[in-house]
C-alpha cells in the first residue's frame, strides 16, 4: 500500500521536475516568435500577429485595422491579426512576458525609448524594407530607430511636445503671438493670469515618463545622458535645477498651474484647466491636436499650436510615441510579410490620413506633398508649427534602464512642482545619483 | 524472503483490483490532488524563485547566469528597498494593531441576537467582499485634498486639511486606514463566532463572584476567545505583507516611495524595471520574514492562548 503511494508521489515529482527542467533551460533571446495560428487557415497564407498599442475600438485602432484589411485584399497570401494591448507600458510588460514564454508576436508598436530594452530581439529592418522607403522617412523621427548602424524600428504614430494655447484668451488679453522663448512664455503667462479669478497663464505637467521635462531640458541646452548612453549628465552644470526653479517661480507668483497639487491624473487636470479657460497655455503632445481642437471648439474657444519655446531662440525638442519593430525570432516568411506591410503603411495615402485622423506627425517626407495633408494644413494652418518642429528633433536616451530612471526623476520633479519651495538642486542631484546607480548596477 | 501476496488461484487482475481499491481508499490518495496542485503552483514556483534569486535573468537579452548572492547584496544596500521594507513592517504592525482591537470592540457591541445587530454585522462585513479597486476608488474620493469628505470633517473640528495620499508624511497612514477598514468586518465576524461559543455558565460564575464588567472581559471573555487571535494575527500579518492592490491603485508607491510596500516593489522591480533576479531576491526575503513572523506569532500566541 505504502509502496504504491510512494510510486505515485515519485511519479508526480518526476513529471513536475521534467516540466521545470523543460522550462528552465537556456534562454534564447526573444524566445520563439510567432505562436502557431489558433484557427484553421489557408496553408498558403503567412499569418502575422501584430500587437498594436491602441485598443481595437479606438479611432487609431480602427485605422490600423482598416489598413490591414486593405493590405490583405491586395496581398491575399498574408493574413494580419491585430491585437490592441492598451498602452505603451502595458505593451512593454506583455512583450517582457512573451519573451519569457517564447510567444512573441511578429511585430509590435513600442514607445520609441523602449527600443533601449527590446532591441536585442528586434530585427534589422533594412533587410526587409527597400532603401527608398527607408530614405523617405523623416530623418528626425527615424533617428531613434537605429541602434548602432542597424535599423531596429521605423516610425508610425509619432509626436513631439508642442505649445497648445487658448487663442481666444490671447486675443482677449491683447497677446498677439505665442511665445518663442521661455522668458516670453513667462511674460505671456503673466499677461494672461488673473489669480483672483483662479486663472493661470500656463499649466505644466512633466508627464509620467518625464517626456515634457526631457523636451524642455533639451530646449534649455541640457542632456539626459552623454553620447555613449552610459553616463547621466542632466545635473552636471546646474541648468536642470535652474530650469525647474524657473517653473517654481512661476508657480509661486501664481502664473503657472501645477497639477501636482491635485489628486487626479495630471494630464487630465491640466487639459481640463486649458479647455475650460482657466489656463492659457500648456505643453502637450501634437498627437492630441485633433482631440483638443474639437474640445476647444465645443467649449467656444479657438485652439492655437506653436513650437515648444526655447531658451535663446534655438529650438530643440524630444520626439516621442510609437515605432514599429519586427521580432528577430519570427520566420523569414513572416518577417518578409511584415516588411511588405510596413512598406504599405508608409504610402503617402496612409501616412497623411493617419495624421489627419489623429494629429500624429506625418512620418514620411513625400506625404508632406499629398493632397490630403495639404487640405488639412489649409484648413488648420496652425498645425504647420508641429511639422516645422520635426527639424529640431533631439535624440532620446537609449538604455534598457530608462523606465526605471524616469520613475525616479518624475518623483523628484513632482515634488518640486507640488511644493514650490522644494530645493530643486538637491532634488536633481538625488535624481541624477539614483539614475547613475541604476545604470551602473544594470549595465546595457 | 517475503512471501508473494497472491495466493494460489488468485488472478493478477484480482490482485490489481485489490491494490487499486486500497490505493483509492487511502488518505494519501485523497490528499494527492491538493498536494499536486500545491506542489505545482506553490512549491515549484517558490523553488524557482529561490533559484532565480541567485541568478541574473534577462529574458529579452537571453541572459541567465549564476551571480551568487549579488542580488541580495544589491537589495540590502538599496535605500529604496530598505525604505520599502520598513514601510511594510510599519504597515503590518499598524494594520494588525488597529484592525484586531477594533474588531473585538465591534464584536462585543454586536454580540447579541437582535435584528439590528445582525443587519449591522452584514453591513460591517461588506467591505471584506468589495473588490480592492472599488474600495480604492471610494477612498480616493474621500481623501481628495480639495473635495474629499475627510478634509471636510477635519474642518468641522477646526483642524487643517491634509493631503492624504499626496503627501509623503500621510500616504502610508492613509493606506493603513483603508486596509484596516477593509479587514475589520471579517475580523469582527470571527470574533463574534468565538464569543458565541463561550459557555454562559462562565459569565454566571463571574456574576456570582461579583466580577466587574472589565474584570469579566479580561478574565473570562479574552482568555476564552484567545485562540482566534492566533488565527487573526496570522492572517492579518500575511494580508498586510501581501498588500498590492491598494498601493497599485491608490499611490503607486509614492510620493517618493513613502507608501511603497514589498509586493509592489517586487512587481515594479521585476515587471516594470525588468530586474527579475533582484525581484526574486526581494520575494525570498519577504517569504523568509513572513515565515519568521508567523512562527514567532504561533510560538508566542500558542503559549498564551486558552484552548478548551
Amino acid at each position: 500500500m505504502k509502496k504504491s503511494f510512494v510510486f505515485l508521489i515519485v511519479g508526480v515529482i518526476l513529471a513536475l521536475s521534467l516540466t521545470v527542467w523543460r522550462f528552465s533551460g537556456k534562454i534564447e533571446p526573444g524566445g520563439q516568435a510567432d505562436p502557431p495560428p489558433e484557427t484553421r487557415q489557408d496553408s498558403r497564407q503567412t499569418e502575422i500577429l501584430f500587437w498594436n498599442v491602441f485598443a481595437d475600438e479606438t479611432s487609431t485602432g480602427a485605422f490600423l485595422a482598416k489598413a490591414a484589411d486593405d493590405f490583405m485584399k491586395k496581398n491575399p497570401d498574408v493574413k494580419i491579426t491585430i491585437n490592441g494591448q492598451g498602452g505603451y507600458d502595458a505593451m512593454a510588460e506583455r512583450l517582457e512576458a512573451a519573451s519569457a514564454s517564447g510567444r512573441l508576436p511578429t511585430m509590435a508598436i513600442i514607445e520609441e525609448t523602449f527600443l533601449g530594452r527590446f532591441h536585442p530581439i528586434a530585427e534589422d529592418l533594412s533587410r526587409y524594407l527597400p532603401s527608398g522607403v527607408i530614405a523617405n522617412y523623416q530623418p528626425g523621427l527615424l533617428a531613434s530607430g537605429y541602434v548602432g548602424s542597424a535599423l531596429r524600428a521605423v516610425p508610425f504614430n509619432r509626436s513631439m511636445p508642442v505649445l497648445f494655447y487658448n487663442k481666444t484668451m490671447f486675443d482677449a488679453s491683447g497677446v498677439e503671438a505665442p511665445p518663442a522663448t521661455w522668458e516670453e512664455f513667462r511674460e505671456t503667462a503673466r499677461a494672461l493670469s488673473d489669480p483672483e479669478r483662479g486663472i493661470r497663464g500656463a499649466a505644466l505637467c512633466w508627464d509620467t515618463d518625464a517626456w515634457i521635462f526631457e523636451s524642455i531640458l533639451y530646449s534649455w541646452g541640457g542632456e539626459i545622458l552623454d553620447e555613449t548612453n552610459r553616463k547621466v549628465v542632466f545635473n552636471e552644470d546646474g541648468r536642470t535645477a535652474e530650469m525647474i526653479r524657473f517653473f517654481q517661480e512661476m508657480k509661486d507668483e501664481q502664473t503657472l498651474f501645477s497639477p501636482y497639487d491635485h489628486q487626479e491624473d495630471p494630464w487630465i487636470t491640466i487639459s481640463t484647466e486649458v479647455l475650460e479657460g482657466r489656463a492659457g497655455m500648456m505643453m502637450g503632445s501634437n498627437g492630441m491636436f485633433s482631440l483638443y481642437s474639437q474640445w476647444m471648439a465645443d467649449a467656444g474657444y479657438e485652439l492655437g499650436i506653436a513650437m515648444q519655446p526655447s531658451l535663446d531662440g534655438t529650438p530643440s525638442a524630444a520626439t516621442g510615441a510609437g515605432n514599429i519593430i519586427v521580432f528577430r525570432g519570427a520566420s523569414e516568411e513572416r518577417k518578409a510579410a511584415a516588411g511588405r506591410f510596413l512598406e504599405f503603411l508608409a504610402q503617402d495615402e496612409y501616412v497623411a490620413e493617419y495624421t489627419v485622423l489623429s494629429g500624429y506627425l506625418p512620418v514620411t517626407k513625400s506625404a508632406m506633398n499629398s493632397e490630403i495633408l495639404r487640405a488639412m494644413l489649409s484648413e488648420k494652418p496652425m498645425y504647420q508649427a508641429a511639422i516645422d518642429q520635426m527639424e529640431f528633433a533631439h535624440r532620446r536616451p537609449l538604455t534598457k534602464n530608462w523606465k526605471n530612471m524616469y520613475s525616479v526623476i518624475v518623483e523628484e520633479l513632482e515634488a518640486c512642482l507640488s511644493d514650490a519651495r522644494a530645493d530643486a538642486p538637491e532634488a536633481m542631484r538625488d535624481a541624477a545619483l539614483a539614475c547613475q546607480k541604476i545604470m551602473d548596477e544594470n549595465p546595457d | 524472503m517475503k512471501q508473494c501476496a497472491c495466493s494460489e488461484g488468485d488472478s493478477v487482475r484480482n490482485y490489481l483490483r485489490r491494490v487499486g481499491s486500497a490505493v483509492l481508499r487511502s488518505p494519501y490518495t485523497l490528499i494527492l490532488p491538493a498536494f499536486a496542485l500545491c506542489l505545482t503552483f506553490s512549491v515549484v514556483p517558490a523553488a524557482l524563485s529561490i533559484r532565480d534569486s541567485f541568478r541574473s535573468v534577462d529574458y529579452v537579452a537571453g541572459i541567465d547566469k549564476f551571480v551568487g548572492a549579488a542580488n541580495y547584496a544589491s537589495i540590502f544596500t538599496d535605500e529604496v528597498f530598505l525604505e520599502v521594507f520598513k514601510n511594510t513592517v510599519v504597515f503590518m504592525f499598524c494594520t494588525v494593531a488597529l484592525s484586531i482591537p477594533l474588531a473585538v470592540a465591534v464584536a462585543l457591541f454586536l454580540n447579541e441576537d437582535r435584528f439590528m445587530n445582525n443587519l449591522t454585522q452584514s453591513v460591517i462585513f461588506t467591505p471584506h467582499i468589495v473588490s480592492f479597486v472599488a474600495v480604492a476608488t471610494l477612498w480616493m474620493f474621500m481623501m481628495d485634498p480639495r473635495y474629499g469628505i475627510l478634509n471636510h470633517a477635519l474642518g468641522l473640528f477646526g483642524l487643517p486639511p491634509l493631503r492624504w495620499l499626496m503627501d509623503s508624511s500621510t500616504s502610508l497612514l492613509s493606506l493603513i486606514i483603508v486596509a484596516s477598514w477593509k479587514t475589520i468586518g471579517f475580523n469582527s465576524l470571527i470574533v463574534i463566532a468565538a464569543l458565541q461559543k463561550i459557555p454562559p455558565e462562565l459569565y454566571e460564575a463571574a456574576r456570582l463572584d461579583r466580577s466587574s464588567p472589565l474584570g469579566t472581559f479580561f478574565r473570562v471573555t479574552l482568555p476564552m476567545i484567545s485562540p482566534v487571535f492566533v488565527f487573526l494575527v496570522t492572517t492579518s500579518v500575511i494580508g498586510a505583507f501581501s498588500t498590492f492592490d491598494l498601493v497599485k491603485f491608490m499611490t503607486e508607491g509614492g510620493p517618493r516611495n513613502s507608501s511603497s510596500l514589498m509586493v509592489y516593489w517586487i512587481y515594479r522591480t521585476g515587471f516594470l524595471h525588468f530586474q527579475i533576479g533582484r525581484a526574486m531576491a526581494g520575494a525570498v526575503v519577504l517569504m523568509l520574514f513572513l515565515a519568521a513572523v508567523s512562527a514567532l506569532n504561533f510560538a508566542l500566541m500558542n503559549k498564551r492562548a486558552h484552548y478548551q
